[in-house]
């Protein structure tokens, strides 16, 4: 997960100025992500413990975020926190510029969801891997139930 | 809308590029004995990405393209140290901001900035108050011009326009207030802005080019403009 997101990010960035194609893109990597986490899910035993680990693909970004909410509220560590995250959600923007301008109190809804983002896509990958390997599971023991003669 | 055929081979050549530069090392790593006919399949594709990467990157770098990356490259170093808008000295220069008129443009500049001499822009919209788009968290906002004395030197670029036209693109800026900060967004988007870009859509919106629409709009771009006039420069 976390190599096709560096794909992602690379390519996002290959195609700044051109927000449709980042936007295919984006959707692309998304369905890249399911098929690629059910293909693992039906070629390999669940380990339990491997949907706990997944989330670490998001690593940098949580980082990022972390950083960036610390130098907002303390003033320290500079902006490279903000650099990071802005970076790290680039592939995504395309879809964040749809949001209706607002402000929550001295941020912009923007950079809320930025800072949130990570740990969605986390979230998601965990939740979306526990239900593609249950899938997998089901399948295999009605196999095993009903062998092929 | 419909891409030029040039922009859309060009998007799709870094597209490839992309996964290339990235993947390649995947291709290179295959174990023999995962060498199956699904795998095989696999091998090829990568195979077809390198090779037809490399027609698409050598014509990529030799158009418009190269002049872009050189600018990221540059934004990137720079954004790393946690700064595109220089080092600022800590002396507060001498404006006058008494001679300013809505549809102003403020130019700033700091040392060490990331992608050249002006470090910034903005717009001034009258009542003390400048637009700016530079920050991610709070995205395209209002300060007071006051905030900009903390810069090492400003200057003032005047449209060579009438009063009505300047108010137009005073009233463009203001309207872009709550767009979120993009520095890598096309110049013709509007859902997001950076500062040098807020300042050549609002003149677009009242009829004057500024300069050509390149990959990047620089502040630097805006001050070789011959469609504006200094009208002051001031240092710490």
């Amino acid at each position: 997960m976390f190599q096709s997101y560096l794909v992602l990010l690379v390519t996002s960035f290959m195609l700044s100025g051109h927000p449709h194609l980042q936007q295919l893109v984006a959707l692309v990597w998304i369905f890249w992500a399911v098929c690629m986490l059910w293909m693992g899910c039906k070629q390999t035993p669940l380990h339990e413990k491997k949907a706990h680990f997944i989330w670490m693909a998001q690593l940098p970004g949580m980082v990022a975020v972390l950083a960036s909410v610390i130098s907002q509220v303390t003033g320290r560590l500079g902006e490279w926190g903000d650099g990071v995250l802005e970076v790290w959600v680039h592939p995504f923007m395309p879809f964040l510029e749809l949001l209706p301008p607002a402000d929550w109190g001295p941020w912009s809804d923007v950079y809320l969801v930025s800072c949130v983002l990570p740990f969605a896509i986390a979230l998601l990958s965990i939740l979306v891997l526990r239900v593609l390997a249950k899938q997998a599971h089901s399948n295999l023991s009605t196999s095993e139930v009903h062998p092929r003669k | 809308m419909l891409l030029p055929l040039s922009d859309l081979s060009s998007g799709i050549g870094r597209v490839i590029h992309g996964i290339a530069v990235v993947d390649g090392p995947l291709f290179i790593s295959f174990r023999k004995d995962d060498y199956t006919s699904k795998n095989r399949t696999v091998v090829l594709f990568y195979f077809f990405i390198v090779l037809s990467t490399a027609g698409f990157t050598v014509t990529s770098q030799l158009t418009q393209s190269h002049a872009a990356f050189s600018v990221m490259s540059h934004v990137f170093r720079e954004a790393l140290h946690g700064h595109l808008n220089g080092d600022y000295q800590g002396k507060p220069n001498h404006s006058e901001f008494s001679i300013l008129q809505p549809g102003d443009v403020v130019l700033c500049h700091n040392r060490n900035g990331g992608y050249g001499y002006w470090t910034h822009a903005v717009v001034y919209v009258g009542n003390d108050m400048a637009v700016d788009a530079y920050n991610f968290v709070k995205g395209t906002a209002v300060y007071p011009v006051r905030h900009y004395l903390h810069y090492d030197e400003l200057c003032v670029l005047r449209a060579d326009a009438d009063t009505g036209t300047r108010r137009r693109i005073a009233d463009f800026a203001r309207a872009s207030v709550g767009k979120p900060y993009d520095p890598f967004g096309n110049v013709h988007d509007i859902h997001s802005e950076y500062c040098s870009k807020l300042v050549w859509q609002a003149h677009l919106a009242a009829g004057i080019t500024l300069c050509p629409a390149t990959a990047w709009i620089l502040p630097d771009d805006l001050r070789r403009s011959t469609a504006l006039q200094l009208v002051a420069h001031w240092t710490s």
